[in-house]
Formats: structure tokens, C-alpha cells, sequence
């Protein structure tokens, strides 16, 4: 075989081949050709590195250099000075935000080192289009076990023992959901693997999909046998065409290598497996709406019991397992139990994927061992917040999830710790959100998104997401009632026990917390119209402090209105008449004398206006609405 | 040749109703082009039947005496240019194009032990690295042949375990090509005034025998880079 003295996996997730990942791929075989080095130098296309915010992305092998953000205009420049005279190219290396120092070697780079791959174990290792990288990775070691050496009891014990739980969001136990399955006595069960990923935000499974598709294939062979399934299914959206075709290049490969079909590895175990593109409606990733949608039927849930195990797909007993779950498997057929526990908690053993996005430096996506505080992972992996803003909240578990604000940033990420604060662990989306966020709007904006999303087969969903829409629209637009806060929080009680599936169950989180961890913003919205960070436009009237102005011109320019006047380095004057309330000059002004008032104090004159400010002023420093109260009256 | 036997080489066109059907004509045709082009005696062409699995033609067996044949499918004129120039010629089959075959447990372990450089290279493990400095005054001196005379002894040697990288300059310009040994666990050692004789010897004596090569040495270090 030839040998290669490098290897260069360029990323070809998603991400980065919308950042022009094969562009560079095509100029770097080029070039290599060009200068001769192509029986020495090897580009090798991997699935997502997770670092996706700096894409393209690439590790070159022994030395683990990562470059990132490649063009094709860099790529000569690259091989010449890395591949030609072996310096490893500074220009494109990773460049630490608050050191200024370029960082070569991946390990080095806060967002990798602190992260444990089990589940991304193959992550920019191999080439997900290669069975034989695969293998090479102990591929199909765990399934050669299971069919040649254990019962689908050895099986099941070993998954129950790991304490692995359903990475899909509700958390249950993968080896007890197999057992129950495995029980029931029938001659058709189904093995199915959630690939219907619906949160706006998150993409690990896409990414595994994508990275390692073989490692859900192997998941679904060792799940099969342990509950005696013969057929299965990956359900995956049309949406993700990257992850579908992958997935079906490693289904076609696994059929010619006999693992798949009849006789896996000349056991004497068959399985066949298949691909069911979804349309992409969010309640299909509820495992009863799933099921009916493989169907062909509506995607639309129904009553459990009976539970799929019993009753599932073509009321045939089934089993359906995230894609996040199935992927460890096999490393917890190979290790043990023991070794899958000694990472994690007691309760909430092993690791997890997040999807890092919103107001932090470092976007994209990371494993981390469960039990880690969400501060590590947003201030060590995430690099802090983005241009030195404050932080505010973060969103966990996407539309179904909830806010956790600052002073629970400590909480481990644990599933019982995550619903103790009133959001859940989900599917592992995570949205940081800086000081410039409405946490009501927040609430609308995830509102918006289920209650478009509620496939309206139960009342309380369709109506009351309805409602709870309806109801925060009117307080971000200056409607907003006393006593609104109340019925909000007991409507959302009664959406959360009255709904038929998890949609439901979960879409009033985003209110429930915003509330409980920002109620005084709501107050402000509605007996204040006030809306502190002037993203409810009707809310807030932009003042500009004389004292700190210095006239540099800055909102002047940025004001799409021209509603700001003032000569240079002298004062400048919002005139509120002309003003759209599009914070535009706020976020241009260097020297924060841009201050956002209430709503109502748009209409007053310029002096009352002031005087206003001047009173308004000497609350500034801590809690001011209760002045404000005073004044507005 | 064809006449005597004593070939290398034989390839076995299917010619089939099938193979016939998918092309395997263009691919005889471009076959005994390449063979030609090349003046290749050795080798010889020669046509059967259909193979059986006529959803995968055109397909044609290689057998290059005393290896076990390698049947390659879906193939065109571009693809048999490929493997003739590849496998024919230059002994490394072209796994993409061969015609898959059910893999046993046995199996796995093999194509495991099969990558296994690759993977060396790719999640560290390495006995030994060697890093030739391959700075501009390097690259005057001949570090390029160096560099060339050493992938192949490694492939020749079938040596896994160990990683080839490169540097600039190492300050020492004069003394170029040059090129440091580390054996994990040992002192670094710099080898000066290379070129590719003496590197085939250092590889041989020092990095596969474990006897440092001191008439090219230049010094020995202490700092590693692993």
C-alpha cells in the first residue's frame, strides 16, 4: 500500500461545505499535483470537526496542525510554506481572541481541549465515506461480539448496567427500553433510529450522520439483536440531504460486505435496514407520530399506552432510539459498562453532545462529559462572550427547553439538574444569549416556532400555544395587561398536564422559565411598556445623554431614518418624531450615551423629556423602575 | 509471450451478453491501448464469459502471478486506465473499484492491520519520528531526494510505526540536507550532509536496527518534539 507522510482532513460537514469546503479541496489536490507531492501528501474529506463557526476547517496529521477559515486564494501559499518547507503556515492557524497568539496544534485550543469523544470518536479521524476507516476504528468490532458471542440478554444487561439514557431529550434508559422490547413476543418487531433533528439550532445528530454513519448502522445491528428485530428503519429529514446520502452510501456498502442483509458476518443473524426520509414537520421526532408517518400516514402522535415496545410501528412491537444513542453503543459493547460510568454522574453517566451557538466566541459543536458546569462549557469550550458583552442566559433543550439564567451557571449538566431548573436537557441544543436580549421575545420567538410546529390533534397544544402566542405578542407590543403574567403561567401549567405528546408537554418551558427567571422585564413590558434592551420596538424611545455624547457621528451614520442631528463633536439629538425605535445608533455608539427609555416617553416634549432623564438618572445604578413608575404617572 | 506463457500480468476482460451491453468493449479498447503505450511484455489480455453478476459490469479479473486475483467492476475506459497504471503497473490495487466481497470477522482484524499506518499517523502511537528540514537551503542541498529515498524504504519496509514530518531550516545551513531521529524514549539524534544513499542507511541501521549511524551524526540533542 502506499504511504502517505501526511494526512490532511479538510472538514466536510455541512458548515463547512457551505464555507467553500470543496473548493479548497479541489485547489489543494491541485496544487499538491503541481508540485509533486501528491504520493506524499493525502487529502482526506471527514465529516463535521465541530469548530463550524470557523469553517472550512482542517487538521494535518502527524502534528495535528489545525488551520482554519481556508480559501482557495491561501491554498498555494499553504503547501508551499507547510508541504514544501515544512513550516506549518501561521497566517491560517487558530488565533487565541484576548493573546493574539496563534495556536498550532488542535489539543492546544480551549475549544477542543476540554472536550471527551465517545459519541464523535470518529469526528475528522476518518473519512465517513470509507467502511474500511471505519473499521480500522474497531468498526463492527461490537457487532462481531454480539452476533458470535452474546444473548440478546448479555446484550441488554450491558446496556442497562452503562446507565446509558435516551439522547433524544426525555432521558430514558436504553437498556430498559430494550428489555421491554425484547419481552414482548412477536414474529415482526421493528429496530427504528431517530434521525428526525427538528430543533431550530441543534445539529448533533446531523453530525454524526454525516461523520460517522457507520456507528449508527453498528448501533441498530447490536440493538436489533438484543430485542430480535429483523428490519429497521433510520427516519432522517429530507432536509439533511448530506446525512441521507452518507447514510445510504454506508447502507449500500454494509449490504456488498454482508453487513447487512442475510447472514451478517456469517452468523446467522439478518437484518435489513433502510432509509425513510421525513418532510420535516417537528412533532415527527415524537416517536408515535414518527411511526405512523413511516406509515405513510399523517405524522401525528396517539395515546400511549400502548408504548411502541408493545404496540409500534404497524403495531408491531419497536423500538426507537436517537441517533446520538445508538452511535455509543458499540464502544459500550467493547469497554463495559464500567468504562461508560466512569465518566458522567451516577444518574446521568457518559457524555453528551451540544450544539454551542448564540452569543459566544466559539461556535459550534462539542462532547463534553455529563456533570460538567455550564460555565466551563461557555466560558472554557465557548471562549466567553462574544465582543466582551454580558452575559444573560442560555437557552438548553431548544423550543421545549427553558432560559437558565447567570446564577445557576454553575449547575452541572445533568438530566435531573437541568429539569430541576426548569428547562430540560433535549436534544442538546444550546443558545447563549448576551445582555442585548428581550427574554420576552425570547419566550415569543420559541413560541412562535411550536405553536406553528403543533400538528393540532390535541386541544390543549393547538389552542393554548395559540393563546400563549397571542398573549406575549400583546405584551411585546405594548398590550400587555396586569394579571397577564399570572394567566400565563397557568395556562402554560395547564398545556403542560393536559397535552397528548412532548411537543406540548414542553413547548410553555420557554415562558415558564423566562418568568420565573425574569420577571421583572415582563413587569417592566407591561405596567412600564418599558422594554430595557429596545428590541420591542414600541417599547422603548432612544435618548441620547448629553453629558457622556462626544459628537463622533457614529449613530448619526448608522440611523437608516436620519433621525438624529448634531454637528460634530458637539452633542447629538434623537428627534423622536422621525426615530423607527430600530436600535441601530445603540449598537453604533462606542460610548454608551445612547440610553433606552419606556415606550410612552417618546411623546413628550424635549424638556420634559430631560427633566424626565434627570429624575430617571439618579435610579440608573440599580433597580430604576420603581421611579420610572413615579414619573410615567 | 502470449504464445510461451511466463507472463506477469493477465486481465481478463468479461465479455458477456451483460458486459458487452455496458461497455466492456471501450474498456478492452482503452486496456490494450495503455498496454501498448506502455510497451508492457508482460502483460496479457485476455476475454470469458459472463462472470455473473452482470448488475456490476463491465468488470475485469486481474491476476498477476503468485497474488491472490482481484475481480474490479463498474469500470469504464477511464477506471481500467486507472488500475492498469495503479495496479498492473505499480502494485497497489485500487480498492475503490474492486468488486466488494462479504467481509467475515477475520476480515475485520485484517483490514484493521491494513491501515494501520494510517492511523499512526493520524492518532500518534509512533516508535519513531523523522523530521527532515526542509528549509530553502535544505531544499538547494537536495533534502526533496532525501525525503523521497526515505518514503521509500518505508514503504518498502512495510514500517508502520513509523511518521515522516518535515521543518524549515534548522539554523545549520551548511551541513544541509539534514534530518533528525527520535525514537520514543531515546535522545534525538541529527543527521547531517544526507542524500539519499545515506539515508537508506540510517533507516536501516538506526531506525529499523536501533543503532544510531555516528559517522553522519551530527550531535545529540534533548529536546524531543513528540
Amino acid at each position: 500500500m502506499a504511504r502517505f507522510r501526511a494526512n490532511l482532513m479538510l472538514c466536510a460537514g455541512t458548515g463547512c461545505v457551505a464555507s467553500g469546503s470543496l473548493k479548497v479541496r479541489d485547489a489543494l489536490k491541485e496544487d499538491i499535483k503541481k508540485r509533486g507531492l501528491e504520493e506524499e501528501v493525502r487529502v482526506i474529506m471527514t465529516g463535521c470537526n465541530g469548530y463550524c463557526a470557523l469553517g472550512p476547517v482542517m487538521t494535518v496529521y502527524p502534528d495535528q496542525i489545525f488551520y482554519q477559515t481556508l480559501t482557495v486564494e491561501e491554498v498555494p501559499k499553504l503547501v508551499e510554506e507547510h508541504f514544501v518547507k515544512g513550516r506549518p503556515y501561521q497566517k491560517l492557524m487558530f488565533v487565541e481572541p484576548e493573546k493574539k497568539l496563534p495556536i498550532p496544534v488542535m489539543m492546544d485550543i480551549s475549544f477542543f481541549k476540554h472536550q471527551v469523544l465517545r459519541v464523535l470518536r470518529n469526528k475528522g479521524m476518518i473519512d465517513p465515506e470509507s467502511l474500511d476507516e471505519y473499521i480500522s476504528r474497531d468498526g463492527y468490532q461490537a457487532a462481531a461480539k454480539v452476533l458470535t458471542e452474546m444473548t440478546p440478554e448479555e446484550i441488554i444487561k450491558v446496556v442497562k448496567d452503562s446507565g446509558v439514557r435516551g439522547r433524544g431529550g426525555a432521558g430514558f434508559p436504553t437498556g430498559l427500553k430494550w428489555e421491554f422490547a425484547s419481552k414482548v413476543q412477536s414474529d415482526v418487531k421493528f429496530m427504528l433510529c431517530n434521525g428526525d433533528e427538528g430543533d431550530p439550532g441543534a445539529f448533533m445528530d446531523r453530525s454524526v450522520m454525516e461523520a460517522d454513519p457507520h456507528s449508527v448502522i453498528e448501533g441498530m445491528i447490536i440493538g436489533a439483536k438484543a430485542i430480535g428485530a429483523h428490519h429497521g428503519y433510520i427516519y432522517v429529514r429530507a432536509e439533511y440531504p448530506l446525512a441521507v446520502h452518507r447514510l445510504q452510501l454506508a447502507i449500500e456498502r454494509c449490504y456488498e460486505a454482508g453487513l447487512l442483509g442475510k447472514n451478517i458476518l456469517d452468523s446467522g443473524f439478518d437484518f435489513d435496514l433502510e432509509i425513510y426520509q421525513g418532510a420535516g414537520a417537528f412533532v415527527c421526532g415524537e416517536e408515535t407520530a414518527l411511526m405512523r408517518s413511516i406509515e405513510g400516514k399523517r405524522g401525528m402522535p396517539r395515546p400511549r399506552p400502548p408504548f411502541p415496545a408493545h404496540k409500534g410501528l404497524w403495531d408491531k412491537p419497536s423500538v426507537l432510539n436517537n441517533v446520538e444513542t445508538l452511535a455509543q453503543i458499540s464502544p459500550i459493547i467493547l469497554n463495559g459498562a464500567d468504562w461508560y460510568r466512569s465518566l458522567g454522574t451516577e444518574k446521568s453517566p457518559g457524555t453528551k453532545v451540544f450544539a454551542l451557538t448564540g452569543a459566544v466566541n466559539n461556535i459550534g459543536l462539542i462532547e463534553v462529559p455529563m456533570g460538567i458546569p455550564l460555565r466551563t462549557i461557555i466560558y472554557d469550550i465557548g471562549g466567553g462572550m462574544k465582543r466582551g458583552r454580558k452575559f444573560k442566559a442560555v437557552q438548553v433543550g431548544g423550543p421545549s427547553g427553558g432560559c437558565i439564567p447567570e446564577d445557576l451557571l454553575d449547575l452541572p449538566v445533568t438530566y435531573e439538574d437541568i429539569v430541576k431548573s426548569g428547562a430540560i436537557m433535549g436534544s442538546g441544543g444550546m443558545v447563549v444569549m448576551d445582555n442585548n436580549n428581550c427574554m420576552v421575545s425570547i419566550a415569543k420567538f420559541f413560541l412562535e416556532f411550536t405553536a406553528d410546529e403543533s400538528c393540532g390533534k390535541c386541544v390543549p397544544c393547538r389552542v393554548g400555544t395559540r393563546i400563549l402566542l397571542d398573549m406575549l405578542t400583546d405584551i411585546t407590543e405594548g398590550r400587555g395587561k396586569e394579571g397577564d403574567i399570572e394567566t400565563l403561567d397557568d395556562l402554560a401549567r395547564d398545556i403542560i398536564s393536559s397535552s397528548l405528546c412532548g411537543l406540548g408537554m414542553t413547548a410553555p418551558n420557554p415562558v415558564l422559565t423566562t418568568i420565573r427567571y425574569f420577571r421583572n422585564e415582563y413587569e417592566a413590558h407591561i405596567r412600564d411598556q418599558w422594554c430595557y434592551t429596545g428590541i420591542c420596538r414600541d417599547l422603548a424611545t432612544f435618548y441620547i445623554l448629553e453629558k457622556i455624547c462626544k459628537g463622533c457621528g457614529a449613530c448619526l451614520r448608522a440611523c437608516p431614518s436620519k433621525a438624529i442631528v448634531g454637528e460634530k463633536k458637539k452633542p447629538h439629538r434623537i428627534i423622536q418624531e422621525i426615530c423607527l425605535h430600530c436600535r441601530s445608533c445603540y449598537d453604533a455608539c462606542k460610548f454608551k450615551s445612547i440610553k433606552i427609555l419606556p415606550g410612552p416617553a417618546r411623546k413628550y416634549s424635549e424638556t420634559e423629556l430631560k427633566e424626565f432623564v434627570e429624575t430617571m438618572l439618579e435610579g440608573w445604578a440599580g433597580m430604576p423602575q420603581k421611579k420610572v413608575e413615579e414619573v410615567v404617572k | 509471450m502470449e504464445r510461451d506463457g511466463g507472463y506477469r500480468a493477465k486481465v481478463t476482460v468479461h465479455m458477456g451478453t451483460c458486459g458487452i451491453a455496458a461497455g466492456a468493449r471501450a474498456v478492452m479498447t482503452a486496456l490494450m491501448e495503455e498496454v501498448a503505450k506502455a510497451g508492457a511484455e508482460d502483460v496479457i489480455v485476455t476475454t470469458s464469459g459472463c462472470a455473473g453478476r452482470c448488475s456490476r459490469e463491465p468488470m475485469v479479473t486481474l491476476e498477476i502471478i503468485n497474488q491472490p486475483p482481484v475481480k474490479y467492476c463498474d469500470l469504464n475506459a477511464e477506471k481500467i486506465g486507472e488500475i492498469f497504471k495503479e495496479h498492473i503497473m505499480g502494485g497497489n490495487p485500487v480498492e475503490k473499484y474492486i468488486l466488494p466481497v462479504r467481509i467475515t470477522i477475520d476480515e475485520l482484524q485484517r483490514i484493521k492491520e491494513k491501515h494501520k499506518a494510517t492511523f499512526t499517523l493520524r492518532e500518534g502511537g509512533h516508535r519513531a519520528k523523522v523530521t527532515v528540514h526542509m528549509g530553502t537551503c535544505g531544499i538547494a542541498a537536495g533534502a526533496r531526494a532525501v525525503m523521497t529515498a526515505l518514503m521509500e524504504e518505508i514503504a518498502r519496509a512495510g514500517a508502520e510505526d513509523v511518521i515522516v514530518t518535515t521543518s524549515g531550516c534548522a539554523g545549520l545551513c551548511a551541513r544541509e540536507p539534514m534530518a533528525t531521529v527520535e525514537i520514543i524514549n531515546q535522545p534525538p539524534i541529527k543527521y547531517i550532509d544526507l542524500n539519499d544513499e545515506k539515508i537508506r542507511e540510517i533507516f536501516k541501521e538506526h531506525i529499523l536496527g536501533g543503532n544510531v549511524v555516528e559517522k553522519y551524526a551530527l550531535s545529540v540533542g534533548y529536546e524531543t518534539t513528540y
